[in-house]
């Protein structure tokens, strides 16, 4: 990874949290979603988050485009700062940022024509002339999906689960965005077609030169898909790597873990499997200092107290860890990892 | 020496009657799961897998819905022929089911503990202390913490994972001889994933149980079953020992489907191999072999007709015209 490539959207100390309200309204406590993330996406490259459920990915990513507010922190896009845009400037940034989400059947309009929802796109951003050019770049990008022109006239209950998914797809290209938000865009198909869509999107990749921020649960398909990966827990960004390093050498005990968790499918190799004690906290009481510490297996005293901060361990691979942050690395020489 | 075989499924077929016609969802499948077994059964949405899993159970509506053919074989008794009273003794006790969504499963008005009794005092006639007893021994078996506690507690107070094992104990309580688990981890994160699919594989040890083993991932197969099916549009496309489908699968949606699977270990292609067009509806079934139209090695015969599920090795059988050949 060149270290000057040019950066799309850095994010700095992003929070969002959603209150909870107890009696007349009052803020009694919050949600703890997201809880200081920093983070650069690159011109050009797939950067994968990925964390199990209630981690906060899906939130980060929503946030960063600004679907949901941030509470506090900074998202720049273009030298701008999306936190502090008025509707309408936010609105013409839309061009520049999109999202294809995880059901692609909830979030198309059911009473709606493909082809409408479409053009209603053009129409709010003021693209291309009367009806007869607008229509075109519909049906280009349609083409482009992989779906035919009479996909056009028809409404979303009409598709399969696929097809849909390239609906969606079409709806966050049509505006020529620079960055997608993917969020589990293909955690609700089937492989056979899962792999048809990833495909896709590696493709459109290279033709238009976008950046994807594609949020999933699953390893494997993030192996494939992402230049480097963001693993999120309980909120927190715990590590980050070239996706071929992080595979090779997860450091954060976490990452270990959910690497270790992940089925091969090779009925010969017996894995070793680290198994995690215990559930996912609750992000409303996170625990205190590192956030993993109540189920780490190399939790140390240290962990309890303080919250680590991310750090460059090799260029380029960033771990929250104490295990290798420098000061408690010569109190603790023997650890495991 | 093999293991006495618990189950046998003999040409199965279910038909719905919906508002546009009749439809075959499963036609003719045949397979046996001996005790002590795990067979995986795996293939697309669609493709019948569920519903194969259901009928042993028979769980649909027989009177307006559905109707059955073919025979299924359990302890000598052929089920589809057994009266209703008698088929209700077979459920939850000689075979449980473990079904997908836990939280759908569970009764939400009744506490976890309640729900477990029942089942023992409904097949067991246990009394009330007696099956409290076992309900939360049953909890510890599964690996609950504090099972004197979680015994009292509503399914909404539990994670997910919590609610899948509750499944569990509830299926295991009467100590079935056979266990269908249907998608059991398909709604889980991956660590909770293995902390169940290690579960059922230590169970399945120490109960000496059959499984059937439901799913659409691979890599799960791979992990935990001894055989598998796979299934394609209601049929048994392939079925065979698990290092068998994996290394030298006979039939091309087999290859296609193992093929198209990210891998998180070992080299990684540019492009992930993907199978050419979508699973037809059950309403347009292609003539010959069903999966011809989209098969990169169909020729005029597989479109004409349908091949039959023949064996091409010990315990490898394939429904393809192309089998014995060299693989493409």
């Amino acid at each position: 990874m060149q270290a000057n490539r040019e950066v799309v959207l850095r994010a700095e100390n992003v929070k969002k949290y959603f209150p909870i309200r107890g009696t007349l309204g009052r803020v009694v406590n919050n949600v703890k979603a997201v809880d200081g993330v920093s983070l650069s996406l690159l011109r050009g490259e797939t950067y994968g988050l990925v964390g199990e459920t209630g981690c906060g990915k899906s939130t980060l990513g929503r946030t960063l485009i600004h679907l949901t507010p941030a509470t506090a922190g900074s998202i720049t896009v273009e030298g701008r700062d999306l936190t502090k845009l008025t509707p309408k400037e936010m609105r013409k940034m839309r061009r520049r940022v999109q999202m294809v989400f995880q059901d692609p059947y909830t979030s198309l309009d059911p009473r709606q024509r493909i082809g409408d929802i479409l053009l209603e796109m053009l129409e709010i951003q003021k693209i291309g002339g009367a009806g007869g050019e607008r229509r075109a770049l519909v049906m280009e990008i349609l083409d482009k999906v992989g779906l035919r022109p009479e996909h056009f006239y028809r409404f979303a209950h009409e598709f399969s689960g696929g097809q849909r998914q390239r609906v969606g797809l079409a709806r966050a290209l049509i505006l020529n965005p620079d960055l997608i938000v993917c969020d589990e865009p293909v955690s609700a198909l089937d492989v056979s077609v899962q792999s048809q869509i990833i495909n896709l999107l590696l493709d459109l990749q290279e033709e238009r030169g976008l950046t994807y921020l594609f949020i999933s649960h699953d390893m494997s398909v993030i192996r494939y898909t992402s230049n480097r990966v963001g693993v999120m827990y309980l909120g927190h960004l715990v590590e980050e790597a070239a996706t071929d390093d992080l595979f090779a050498l997860p450091m954060h005990p976490y990452s270990q873990v959910l690497l270790s968790a992940v089925p091969s499918a090779n009925p010969h190799t017996k894995k070793q499997r680290i198994v995690l004690e215990g559930d996912l906290p609750s992000p409303i009481n996170p625990p205190g200092g590192c956030v993993f510490h109540t189920r780490c297996p190399y939790a140390m005293g240290v962990c309890e107290k303080e919250c680590p901060q991310m750090q460059a361990v090799m260029p380029g691979h960033r771990v929250a860890c104490h295990l290798h942050s420098q000061q408690s690395a010569k109190e603790e020489p023997n650890h495991g990892v | 020496m093999e293991a006495e075989k618990i189950l046998e499924v003999k040409g199965l077929s279910t038909s719905f009657r919906t508002e546009r016609g009749v439809m075959k969802a499963i036609d003719g499948v045949s397979f046996h799961i001996r005790r002590g077994e795990i067979l995986g059964m795996v293939g697309e949405s669609g493709c019948g897998k569920s519903v194969t899993s259901q009928s042993i159970l028979r769980l649909y509506d027989e009177k307006y819905q559905v109707k059955y053919g073919g025979e299924i074989l359990f302890a000598g008794k052929d089920l589809l022929r057994l009266p209703e009273k008698e088929m209700q003794k077979v459920r939850g006790n000689d075979v449980a089911m473990v079904f997908q969504d836990a939280l759908s499963s569970l009764n939400p008005v009744f506490t976890v503990g309640h729900q477990i009794m029942d089942t023992l005092r409904i097949h067991q006639g246990m009394k009330k202390a007696q099956a409290r007893e076992k309900a939360v021994e049953m909890l510890r078996l599964v690996g609950i913490p504090s099972p004197e506690k979680r015994v009292d507690q509503y399914p909404h107070e539990l994670s997910g994972g919590m609610r899948q094992r509750v499944m569990i104990a509830i299926a295991l309580a009467c100590q079935p001889k056979l266990l269908i688990a249907d998608e059991p981890t398909t709604a889980l994160d991956v660590t909770i994933q293995a902390q169940i699919m290690d579960l059922i594989l230590d169970l399945n040890r120490k109960l000496h149980m059959g499984v059937m083993l439901i799913t659409h991932d691979l890599s799960v197969v791979a992990e935990v079953c001894s055989r598998v099916a796979v299934m394609y549009l209601g049929q048994i496309v392939e079925e065979a020992g698990v290092n068998d489908i994996f290394d030298n699968p006979g039939h091309p949606y087999t290859r296609g489907l193992i093929r198209s699977i990210p891998r998180i270990e070992g080299e990684r292609e540019k492009r992930l191999y993907q199978i050419a067009g979508t699973v037809p509806m059950l309403s347009q079934i292609p003539q010959g072999c069903r999966f011809a139209p989209r098969c990169p090695r169909a020729t005029e015969a597989c479109r004409a007709q349908m091949p039959d599920l023949v064996p091409v090795s010990g315990t490898q059988r394939v429904r393809c015209w192309h089998a014995d050949g060299a693989p493409a």
